[in-house]
């Protein structure tokens, strides 16, 4: 899977940098200062490198945790996210991170520990519950067997009692968890698209049944579950294809252990759309009705409203009101 | 087209005789060889020269984007005389700068860290082979093309036992000329990737809407971007006809979108 690893000097001979390697005995090994070295030089293919992405271990020295944008938010007012690593295994075709990167390897942060103080310091500070998203900038779960992260974070989380902690993902490497009391404060959050879109746009990821499978299995375990509708896709037949796949993830929902959804349209940056439209110009998701307002790229104002009004309307048949959320990119 | 850059001639010779390259007429400055698919040049030894000879190879043809391979020989202290090598990172001695070339491909011989040094040098750093050309040449390459296609290709030509002063142009000729099949299949892997690239980079022909209309240059790019969308959604080929009584180019790019619009999106 992991042709080659590019290790940071002064982690080189970290335990954890240690442990990574030790589970790609065959990969190229090749020393650096810095993963900017490797991650940011601009005369790099993304779409080339996601043939066979590597990985690359350091050590991150600031900026562990940031605030999110306003609208994204669970039903918090202190929203923050991290990245213990950047990019992700899967190649979803309308993920920003392929506009954002120049690279598509994969970084890993092997000082979990500093991340640790960072998270506490915010969560202690806060005078209301903080919420912290883990799934930012890579999927939360999907390289668990590789880093470890979340089996490193989970005891810290269950100490905070003012802290929440999001895990979003579509991955089904979910066995780490199963093997732990479940935690009220600790959400699972499945990205969810109806199957024709997945299959069409969600490359390499596991199939919608195989993440309900997933889901379901959490849930039994009693771990908090959340969806994240985001993003819906327009095609012609949007209003049957969303309106099935809802009535679908809702059969397997236990509204008791359902935590909060998500909804929001396909919308980027229009800087990253740019970048993604010449990696990808064969691309039906780009070629439909999108247009630009304030900077970001996404369907035209009267076909959004639309869309959320459908999706939401649905949902509202299936789930209480008081759990959906509306993620929006213009505040 | 891949562009090649040797510094010696007796690193081009064995190049030149099994891909058949012809000398080009005329060079001023640097000799060049090519046939359809190779253009070679001879720049001397240095990382200064190697720079010049890719500014010069891209200058005979700015527009394509090429393949990028350096290759000649290299020092190392283990390493057996006559052995390949692709390097996986590129260190100018001088300044420390390090490049990575990515390897998308399964290399063909085993994979080290080279170092460029100004001059020739007789002890060897530990596990890191010797040039003096390769940092010149991924500095100035990488700015023509994505870093996948620029690779440095070397034969070990001295080591601990053999030290640099037995190298003759004899040798050199004979190491590189022994590791051409390793060549071939390392040039074949970079042809599939720049293939790959190239599928990106195709654009739809808008000449014959030029031809007929007066088109600004943002809106040939506009015309572009909706040629492509119209081929993603439609299978069947635009017919220019369709714009016939368009008066000018603003007219024709409303009605193509109003044409997009109107054509079925669906992923199933």
């Amino acid at each position: 899977m992991i042709e080659a690893l590019y290790i940071e000097q002064t982690v080189f001979d970290h335990p954890r940098s240690k442990a990574i390697r030790s589970r790609f005995p065959q990969a190229r090994v090749v020393k650096c200062q810095r993963y900017s070295e490797i991650f940011n030089p601009k005369a790099q293919n993304f779409r080339l490198q996601k043939q066979q992405p590597s990985l690359i271990l350091a050590e991150k020295f600031k900026h562990f945790v940031l605030e999110t944008p306003l609208s994204y938010n669970i039903g918090g007012q202190r929203n923050y996210y991290f990245s213990h690593m950047l990019n992700c295994i899967y190649d979803c075709r309308y993920c920003f991170l392929q506009g954002m990167y120049r690279s598509a390897n994969y970084v890993v942060f092997v000082n979990y520990e500093a991340f640790d103080s960072a998270i506490e310091e915010v969560a202690c500070q806060a005078d209301e519950p903080a919420y912290f998203f883990s799934g930012y900038d890579c999927d939360s779960l999907a390289l668990e067997p590789v880093t470890g992260f979340i089996k490193h974070i989970l005891p810290l989380f269950r100490k905070l009692d003012n802290a929440w902690l999001e895990l979003r993902t579509k991955s089904t490497q979910i066995r780490g968890l199963l093997e732990v009391e479940a935690m009220t404060n600790c959400i699972v959050a499945f990205s969810l698209s109806p199957s024709v879109l997945a299959e069409a746009l969600e490359h390499k990821a596991p199939p919608l049944s195989n993440r309900l499978d997933a889901l379901e299995k959490l849930q039994r375990a009693g771990w908090p579950i959340g969806l994240r509708f985001d993003p819906i896709i327009y095609c012609d037949n949007y209003q049957p294809l969303y309106d099935d796949f809802f009535e679908q993830v809702f059969a397997r929902i236990d509204l008791q252990l359902l935590h909060s959804v998500s909804l929001g349209v396909f919308r980027l940056p229009q800087g990253f759309y740019r970048n993604m439209v010449k990696l990808y110009p064969e691309e039906k998701l780009f070629a439909g009705p999108l247009t630009v307002s304030q900077s970001m790229v996404s369907y035209e104002a009267a076909l959004e409203r639309e869309m959320l009004a459908f999706c939401r309307t649905k949902l509202l048949q299936l789930m209480p009101e008081n759990k959906l959320f509306i993620c929006y990119d213009n505040d | 087209m891949i562009h090649i850059v040797t510094a010696l001639s007796c690193e081009a010779k064995p190049l030149i005789r099994h891909y058949r390259l012809n000398g080009r007429q005329a060079e001023n400055g640097f000799r060049v060889y090519e046939n359809d698919a190779m253009r070679l040049i001879i720049a001397g030894m240095g990382k200064c020269a190697a720079a010049a000879a890719c500014a010069y190879l891209q200058g005979l043809e700015t527009k394509g984007k090429h393949i990028w391979l350096n290759l000649g020989i290299a020092g190392h202290a283990t390493l057996h005389v006559g052995e390949p090598i692709l390097a996986h990172k590129v260190i100018d001695a001088a300044t420390n700068v390090a490049w990575y070339p990515p390897l998308l491909f399964t290399p063909p011989c085993q994979t080290v860290a080279l170092i460029s040094v100004d001059q020739p040098k007789t002890s060897y750093d530990k596990g890191i082979a010797c040039d003096m050309e390769a940092s010149g040449f991924y500095a100035i390459a990488s700015r023509f093309n994505s870093c996948e296609l620029v690779q440095v290709f070397k034969v070990i030509s001295d080591n601990h036992a053999n030290p640099m002063q037995q190298v003759s142009k004899k040798l050199a000729q004979e190491i590189i000329s022994n590791q051409l099949v390793t060549l071939d299949v390392l040039i074949r892997q970079l042809f599939e990737l720049n293939t790959l690239l190239a599928s990106q980079q195709r654009k739809p022909a808008i000449e014959p809407f030029i031809q007929r209309w007066h088109f600004t240059v943002a809106q040939q790019h506009k015309l572009q971007r909706l040629l492509q969308r119209w081929n993603v959604l439609n299978n069947n080929i635009l017919d220019i006809e369709q714009f016939k009584d368009k008066q000018n180019s603003k007219e024709v790019l409303v009605a193509l979108e109003k044409e997009i619009a109107m054509l079925p999106l669906r992923f199933d």
